[in-house]
């Protein structure tokens, strides 16, 4: 694993589909959004999940912040503070949550993040039915051109950070974390601040996608900003292309997009069977993923 | 002067007395053996010297500052390591991965990271690790996990290591090489070492004091051949007729 030879080749991949916009039509740029999108949220998960072994099943809900933050704050504020709220929203959640919840470990954390989503979801829709709104509409949102690229400044964003994290010390101390926490700790490592660093680094970016992803739907409903399929759907990528491995997510992205473009339009319930079918079988048979499991076939 | 200093230490765990008053000092530069059967207190006095649990009542010196309610990070970093007697390598890391963990977090806390490997590099040369450092750290044999646990220790930097049987499970051949491997450690850095162990030959070899636990309770604590001359000693090891 060579994390600076990946960034090059991801970043290089990133700029390269800049050139889709000049090619394609709506079609192909809304591919591409939703490509980055699942690049963005699933690097970011990696970060936290993947480096630490904490498994967030509710990082929806930073996605979801992010989307209310920018619906609310719209024609109130320009677009790029918005977005700069988003995602400082949802890191601000991330480090208050973040503190009780990272003190419980493997299925209860899991559970905790998944109910914490949850409950967020429960109370923006409380919040709105209050305020009399089924659903926002916003209009004068961006072209689709300006949210392609947007979308990739922030999959480019999302790989930089997860590379950062991983050639540094918080890298070292997540990966021993993820391994032993005791041991790690009596070690030297600071686990609690370690933890709570990673959980608001892996908040932050899914919040400006979120903010984007409201600007590209030009429309807010709960139950879609804080859909929970959002939240398995990263993990299924990243345990599909790898979640130690900073090409994983890209390669878990690729493979599902063209599984979804392919069958998406024709036969929704066999995308989602194929989706849970792939899931069972890499967590039983590749837990590495796949790039893990290339890279060890290259080194062996 | 003494590195380590153990005023009146009591554990209690629910209705049992793991640790009653225990007080003992350990200067500096010298290997302190521990002694005691299963249940004596010997690993529950690591776990509360290292910051993995909290004392009901006592205090902990080292070097004349106190280590009550520090984090177990924070005990590494002033200077103090343990070993586990279970040994917890970081299984899915390799070697020299888990060594670095050690320079980069302890009490050296390298800044440069390629600094802290090659510091890892030389602390598996020393316990002959070296050509294994690639390999996962869940594919070495139980001797080398043990090997591993002191290494990782010293890689900290730590001037005090608490050795928790790091000889229990190996043949008499690896449990004179690592016999070997710690005295020329203690030798070469000058570290001071509290070695918990039921091999009793390598214990009494090894230590230039003994102290013996039963119960929760220290009660004896001297040279090797003192200690093991100690009627109370005698008759808890072999029996009245002894």
């Amino acid at each position: 694993m060579n994390p600076t030879r990946d960034l090059v080749v991801v970043l290089a991949l990133l700029g390269a589909s800049a050139i889709v916009p000049l090619m394609g039509g709506d079609y192909w740029i809304g591919v591409g959004i939703s490509t980055f999108m699942w690049v963005a949220l699933t690097q970011s998960w990696s970060l936290l999940s993947g480096l630490s072994g904490y498994v967030s099943l509710g990082h929806v809900v930073f996605y979801g912040l992010g989307t209310y933050i920018v619906v609310t704050s719209w024609e109130v504020v320009p677009i790029a503070v918005a977005l700069a709220l988003a995602a400082g929203a949802a890191a601000v959640f991330a480090f208050v949550t973040g503190m009780p919840v990272l003190r419980v470990r493997g299925p209860y954390f899991v559970i905790l993040t998944f109910g914490i989503a949850e409950l967020v979801k429960f109370v923006v829709m409380a919040a709105e039915a209050a305020a009399g709104n089924a659903s926002r509409l916003i209009l004068g949102t961006p072209q689709i051109e300006t949210l392609f690229f947007l979308m990739l400044g922030l999959a480019a964003a999302a790989t930089v950070l997860a590379w950062g994290v991983r050639v540094s010390r918080l890298g070292h101390g997540l990966r021993a974390i993820r391994e032993d926490e005791e041991a790690a700790e009596t070690l030297g490592v600071p686990v609690a601040r370690y933890k709570l660093l990673a959980f608001v680094l892996s908040a932050c970016i899914p919040g400006a996608v979120g903010g984007v992803m409201a600007l590209r739907n030009t429309y807010f409903e709960p139950l879609q900003a804080f859909d929970p399929m959002i939240s398995f759907s990263m993990i299924a990528m990243a345990v599909i292309g790898g979640s130690d491995d900073l090409r994983g997510p890209v390669v878990g992205t690729a493979f599902f997009v063209f599984l979804s473009e392919m069958l998406w339009a024709n036969a929704p319930q066999v995308y989602m069977m194929m989706l849970g079918i792939l899931l069972v079988l890499f967590v039983l048979f590749v837990p590495e993923g796949l790039c893990g499991r290339l890279f060890r076939a290259r080194t062996a | 002067m003494s590195l380590l200093e153990v005023r009146q230490l009591s554990m209690r765990f629910g209705g049992v007395q793991a640790l009653e008053s225990v007080s003992f000092t350990v200067p500096e530069g010298q290997i302190v053996g521990l002694m005691g059967a299963n249940g004596a207190g010997k690993t529950t006095l690591f776990s509360l010297i290292a910051g993995n649990a909290r004392p009901t009542s006592g205090d902990i010196l080292f070097e004349n500052q106190s280590l009550a309610g520090l984090r177990p990070d924070q005990v590494c970093r002033r200077g103090v390591a343990r070993t586990f007697q279970v040994v917890r390598p970081f299984a899915g890391l390799t070697v020299i991965e888990n060594v670095t963990t050690a320079a980069l977090f302890g009490m050296r806390r390298y800044r440069d990271r390629l600094q802290a490997r090659d510091a890892a590099a030389a602390v598996l040369d020393e316990l002959e690790l070296g050509d294994r450092a690639e390999a996962l750290a869940g594919s070495l044999t139980l001797s080398g996990q043990k090997r591993l646990e002191v290494a990782r220790a010293l890689a900290t930097g730590a001037r005090l290591v608490l050795l928790d049987e790091v000889m229990a499970g190996l043949t008499p051949v690896e449990v004179e090489a690592m016999l070997l491997t710690l005295r020329t450690l203690h030798h070469t850095r000058g570290l001071t070492l509290v070695v918990i162990e039921h091999v009793m030959r390598a214990l009494m070899q090894l230590s230039d004091e003994i102290l013996v636990l039963h119960s929760g309770r220290l009660i004896a604590q001297g040279e090797p051949q003192a200690v093991a001359s100690d009627p109370e000693v005698l008759r808890l090891y072999f029996g009245e007729a002894a």
